[in-house]
């Protein structure tokens, strides 16, 4: 009988704190499992009782990396809950933030967490120092991204100015010159991105994916008309669950999401290439197309290079949409005086990592009386797991450090954001000679 | 204030969650020095990531506010060189892109090849870090002291003869990191 064990006890170079354990009996897999011990946050029970315009603002504290995406999802259930529509000018300016806060955090993650896997490097920090010029071009992008959400939103962590209807504030078309003229060397870098890492190499991989994205008349980002499911019916979101499972699972603090009749699925940069690729920006399609990367992409070591894509596509489209801005004549639309009790909307908006789902029910006063947030990295959480069953019999004939690395490669493919809302920094401090 | 004189000030950097009780407490601090000092520029720059090395002029003298976890009590400060921090602060690999602090922050601009600011470090030990606003009690109590001693830290830097009697080094700029 020959057994072996894959594990990581602290997953590096991903969002949060997690850890993951693959067991092979005799070349079957029994145990594959990623762990998030991250403790639960709490966020639906404590936005219960508050006004629904605080909404926005305590669900950007989700996450530091795409506060933008929840903050856009949670807009959009609760004007579809109070009948709103916005102008489509604070429509564009929504999808104009929304390109900053992907070309941040996939910058992040293509040149600071995914490519050291790549390149060969335990960390950012190791790679950087024999690829400065790749770490600087990343950097780059993801200041970019930054200053066009601090533009827009006030700030560029946990932005200020979003809110129900639009946004407290509407830059002048003046203001905008600036970061478009830094759009333009961005875009540079994001091309060379996508050409740099359609070269890497790659180990075969088609697990079988079921893609869910979000549908949209462009290529998704700030809004949904309903949700895009590949081999099945199209889903009204006011449908959720009767196509979507939440469930407990023992060794995750987070819920996992499956399809209804219970087999997991992707969301994220491959599936919205696989629903959308048309829609890319021509700039962007062009790279696809000039790759060599044949479509569908299937294989989620690929991920890196569709996210360059899709760092292109942001840039470029971000310089479109300051090209047509106009102001809008109002910064937002105003909210009904009248709220009929049990007013609900669902709103969903494509988050860097993956399809992000809000739901809000009101009381006549305006207070949420429930709340529900299904995150991309939860929906993802049960394909992660069956992606490590696909490929554990495969790793059977690697040296061990390179199949854990491995597994490693491909959690990280999924870019998984186990959102956490504390830092440290913690210093080794002899107290005799270092207090003040 | 113009541009050319601000070039010449103290720059402070106050990082850190106040959505995280303590983790807030370098926020409260900078906003307090921000109060007393106008000839200071303040950045209460939050959880900048790798941000925070385009936080840093290597020019100018720059003060770093954190919450820290060092081993003291609660409410303690610790204050060293930029340089110092950088040598000692524990992780060596980024954990998590949020977990990307000043240790890894500085690290990643050396292996960039960059220089960092002269400067210092001020760091306040943390005992409650759950989610919610307001500091602890410990820390509450301490703030006034937080704020003078931070003040003073900011004097040593303007004042380079201040350091050399306290034992810190923060005109060592011509040290890559």
């Amino acid at each position: 009988m020959t057994e072996k064990t894959y594990r990581v006890d602290l997953l590096t170079r991903v969002e949060g704190e997690g850890r993951f354990f693959v067991r092979v009996k005799n070349g079957e897999v029994v145990d594959a499992e990623l762990s998030i011990f991250e403790a639960p946050r709490f966020f639906e029970a404590f936005l219960r009782g508050r006004s629904m315009h605080e909404v926005v603002d305590i669900v950007a504290r989700i996450c530091g990396i795409c506060p933008v995406a929840y903050q856009e999802s949670a807009s959009v259930a609760l004007e579809r809950a109070l009948g709103v529509s916005v102008d489509e000018r604070i429509r564009k300016l929504r999808r104009l933030i929304y390109c900053g806060e992907w070309m941040e955090s996939h910058a992040l993650h293509v040149f600071l967490l995914h490519a050291p896997d790549y390149l060969g490097y335990p960390d950012g920090m190791a790679m950087a120092r024999d690829h400065r010029d790749l770490v600087e071009r990343g950097l780059r992008i993801k200041r970019t991204g930054n200053r066009l959400i601090e533009l827009l939103g006030g700030r560029a962590i946990h932005p200020v100015s979003l809110c129900v209807g639009g946004f407290s504030r509407v830059p002048r078309r003046d203001d905008l010159a600036a970061i478009r003229l830094e759009l333009e060397q961005a875009l540079d870098d994001c091309v060379y991105a996508a050409r740099w890492s359609a070269r890497l190499s790659v180990p075969e991989f088609d697990p079988g994916y079921v893609f869910v994205a979000a549908d949209a008349d462009e290529y998704p980002l700030e809004t949904t008309k309903r949700i895009l499911v590949s081999g099945r019916e199209p889903v009204d979101g006011a449908e959720w669950e009767s196509h979507f499972r939440e469930h407990q699972v023992p060794h995750s603090n987070a819920l996992h999401c499956r399809l209804g009749d219970g087999s997991p699925y992707l969301c994220g940069p491959l599936a919205r290439l696989f629903h959308h690729a048309e829609r890319l920006h021509p700039v962007a399609r062009q790279l696809l197309d000039e790759s060599g990367v044949s479509l569908p992409v299937r294989n989620p070591f690929r991920s890196i290079f569709v996210r360059s894509v899709e760092l292109v596509h942001a840039c470029a489209e971000a310089m479109t949409l300051i090209d047509d801005y106009s102001e809008p004549r109002e910064p937002h639309t105003s909210t009904p005086g009248e709220i009929p009790t049990g007013a609900q909307g669902w709103g969903a908006t494509e988050a860097p990592r993956g399809l992000l789902f809000h739901r809000y029910t009101l009381d006549e006063g305006g207070l949420i009386q429930d709340a529900r947030i299904v995150p991309p990295t939860s929906q993802n959480q049960a394909r992660i797991e069956a992606d490590l069953r696909v490929m554990a019999p495969n790793l059977l004939d690697l040296e061990q450090d390179e199949a854990t690395q491995r597994c490693e490669q491909l959690i990280r493919a999924y870019d998984p954001c186990i959102s956490c809302a504390t830092h440290f920094l913690r210093l080794q401090i002899e107290r005799e000679d270092s207090v003040m | 204030m113009n541009e050319l004189r601000k070039e010449n000030l103290v720059r402070v950097i106050a990082l850190g969650n106040q959505a995280a009780r303590d983790d807030g407490v370098a926020l409260v601090v900078g906003q307090a020095i921000m109060d007393r000092r106008e000839d200071v520029e303040i950045l209460l720059a939050g959880r900048p990531g790798v941000g925070l090395l385009d936080l840093f002029d290597a020019g100018r003298p720059t003060l770093v506010l954190d919450a820290v976890r060092a081993g003291l009590h609660p409410g303690e400060s610790v204050c060293v060189s930029l340089e110092q921090v950088c040598e000692r602060a524990l992780s060596d690999r980024i954990v998590s892109a949020h977990g990307v602090g000043l240790g890894e922050a500085a690290r990643l601009g050396v292996a960039l090849g960059r220089r960092l600011p002269p400067g210092l470090f001020f760091g306040v030990q943390v005992e409650r870090t759950d989610p919610g606003f307001g500091l602890s009690r410990a820390l509450a109590n301490r703030l006034h002291l937080l704020i003078e001693d931070s003040i003073r830290a900011l004097v040593a830097l303007e004042k380079p003869s201040v350091c050399q009697e306290i034992g810190l080094r923060p005109d060592d700029s011509k040290t890559s990191v």
